[in-house]
């Protein structure tokens, strides 16, 4: 496990970079935000493209930057992968000819034991240039170049913006599942919650050139008072759970999970394999009652934690307790009346929908 | 009379040298100009561009006062080589560097300024030096602008007159090129030689704006740098 301190400012024009933090860079570290919020400006600063004004950035026992010091270790020294949006491959290089440009500059680095072409399905697309690949074909080879240069950092701005929705669908877990066996420390920038909460382990969020909350994802996607997080598309709670079994005849898994049971569509996945659940906010209805007579199968006995009124919508996030677990749920604020919901009153969370990410 | 093979080889030479030295000169000028952005780079850029709107003679007058045995310039190289710069190879050679300086210096900064920083950010964070850089993603990104370059440089020091007048004069095998050779061969009323070279000349003239304007067609870029 890897720390990371950065501890920096800088001002540009109308802009104020202002972040001190350490992390265990156990995993992925996601990092959201607004355009404009600094996230692209600190990467930046991590992979030695820009120097803060003053500060300092170590990982490990390496010094990359130290203001006092006068140490600014050159982005060719640091052992960085860095993915930006727009690919950036080289134009006059073939696929292949891009990869190899990663390959042999390692410097002494140790290649990842992972076949990297086979594992994003490179091989069809070696001889092509550039300019004839679709914009995740792009993605995929500059995500494998990145990994063939065997570094020990990775660095993704907003790797999926310039890619559609079904290029993105296949990427997204294609992305998890290789930077899970690479092992590799790894730093995820995006504006979308959904993709930082399927990909990272811990998640910062930054507004206006600051880290304003930070923590595991389940932790920080829970936080009611912060309005990243708390968007009507992507509010939502993240849970971990393991496969119970399995039911071939309706396709269905059972899932344990907070000490309950949860029924979801067949997931293909071992008893006993760890994953993560999905549950979007908007998608959790609140009862006294155990619902009977109901197509709904997952009702999980729970408790009232919080409340906060969304101003101006007609809705109130509630953040009840499952378990040692915590679900956030969006219902109506007329709704909250009628059920008299208040801090400590026991209620049943009643999941329309989930989605479960098998790693 | 016949063709004057000696000063077309001359020229040759001369302006193969030129060519060498001068892409070699250009290169870290033009960067330095591509990616600058201090306030007095317009200022070198004006100076770089002199030779461009000055009539030859002017910068020959000043060459000859510069070169002169009397000049410090000219002293230096008299003490060192026991010869003079003036109405020598070696003074055609700085003369020619001077006055197609331009034409090497302007086709390199276009192309490099239209190497996308991006590229050469994402180069070196794989591990790229910027010797590296230089050598891998910018040379290659930028081939049109050498081969401008190049050839521009070649065909202007071909083709240059009043300045070699001036400070080379007319000696065979040292500064007779082929655009004085003309001259003379018109002077002496001998139009059957002047045929011969304006021939060779605007024969040389065309194929050589063929090749950039044929090889700039097929080496157009492909959305190249946006990647």
């Amino acid at each position: 496990m890897v720390s990371l301190t950065a501890s920096v400012n800088l001002a540009r024009d109308d802009f104020q970079l202002a972040v001190d933090q350490t992390v265990s860079l156990d995993g992925t570290l996601g990092i959201l935000g607004p355009s404009g919020a600094g996230k692209t400006t600190l990467l930046r600063l991590l992979a030695g493209l820009d120097r803060p004004d003053d500060g300092r950035i170590t990982i490990g026992t390496t010094v990359w930057f130290d203001r006092e010091q006068s140490v600014h270790c050159p982005p060719h020294e640091r052992g960085i992968g860095h993915v930006f949006q727009d690919a950036r491959l080289f134009p006059h290089l073939s696929v292949a000819g891009n990869l190899k440009f990663a390959a042999k500059r390692r410097r002494g680095r140790k290649p990842l034991d992972l076949d990297i072409p086979d594992m994003l399905k490179l091989a069809p697309l070696m001889n092509r240039m550039p300019h004839t690949l679709s914009g995740g074909e792009r993605q995929r080879v500059a995500l494998g170049r990145a990994l063939l240069n065997a570094p020990k950092l990775l660095l993704l701005d907003e790797p999926f913006s310039a890619i559609d929705g079904d290029q993105r669908a296949a990427l997204l877990p294609l992305l998890r599942e290789v930077t899970m066996a690479a092992g590799l420390p790894t730093i995820i920038v995006s504006h979308n919650l959904s993709e930082l909460s399927y990909l990272s382990e811990t998640l910062w969020v930054m507004r206006s050139g600051k880290v304003v909350a930070q923590g595991p994802v389940a932790e920080v996607m829970n936080r009611l008072d912060l309005q990243e997080v708390s968007t009507p598309a992507e509010a939502g709670s993240v849970l971990e759970a393991t496969v119970a079994n399995h039911d071939s005849g309706y396709l269905l898994t059972r899932l344990t999970c907070a000490g309950e049971t949860l029924t979801v569509g067949g997931v293909v996945a071992s008893p006993g394999a760890a994953v993560r659940v999905r549950v979007y906010a908007r998608d959790v209805a609140l009862a006294l009652a155990k619902p009977v007579d109901s197509s709904i199968r997952n009702a999980l006995p729970a408790e009232v934690k919080t409340m906060i009124c969304l101003p101006d919508t007609p809705y109130v996030d509630v953040l009840v307790g499952v378990g040692n677990a915590e679900l956030r749920s969006r219902i109506t604020r007329a709704s909250a009346d009628d059920l008299g919901l208040e801090t400590g009153k026991p209620v049943y969370a009643l999941l329309k929908a989930v989605s479960v990410e098998t790693p | 009379m016949t063709l004057d093979w000696g000063a077309l080889a001359l020229t040759a030479q001369l302006a193969a040298l030129t060519t060498v030295v001068l892409l070699a000169l250009a290169t870290p000028i033009a960067w330095w100009l591509a990616r600058s952005n201090r306030p007095w780079a317009g200022w070198i850029e004006a100076v770089v561009a002199l030779p461009l709107v000055l009539p030859p003679t002017v910068i020959g007058f000043y060459l000859l006062v510069a070169l002169a045995p009397e000049s410090s310039l000219g002293a230096w190289w008299y003490s060192t080589t026991g010869e003079s710069l003036l109405f020598s190879f070696e003074g055609l050679v700085l003369a020619s560097l001077i006055y197609s300086l331009p034409f090497a210096v302007q086709p390199l900064q276009t192309a490099f300024a239209g190497i996308s920083n991006s590229l050469l950010e994402t180069a070196s964070s794989l591990g790229a030096s910027f010797p590296d850089r230089f050598l891998h993603i910018a040379l290659p990104l930028s081939r049109r602008g050498y081969l401008t370059a190049a050839v521009l440089t070649f065909a202007h020091t071909v083709g240059e007159f009043g300045i070699v007048l001036m400070i080379g004069g007319n000696i065979p095998g040292e500064t007779r090129v082929a655009s004085i050779a003309l001259y003379e061969s018109v002077e002496i009323l001998d139009y059957s030689s002047a045929h011969k070279m304006s021939l060779v000349l605007l024969g040389f003239s065309f194929l050589v704006l063929l090749l950039v304007y044929v090889s700039n067609r097929a080496w157009a870029p492909k959305s190249e740098g946006r990647l």
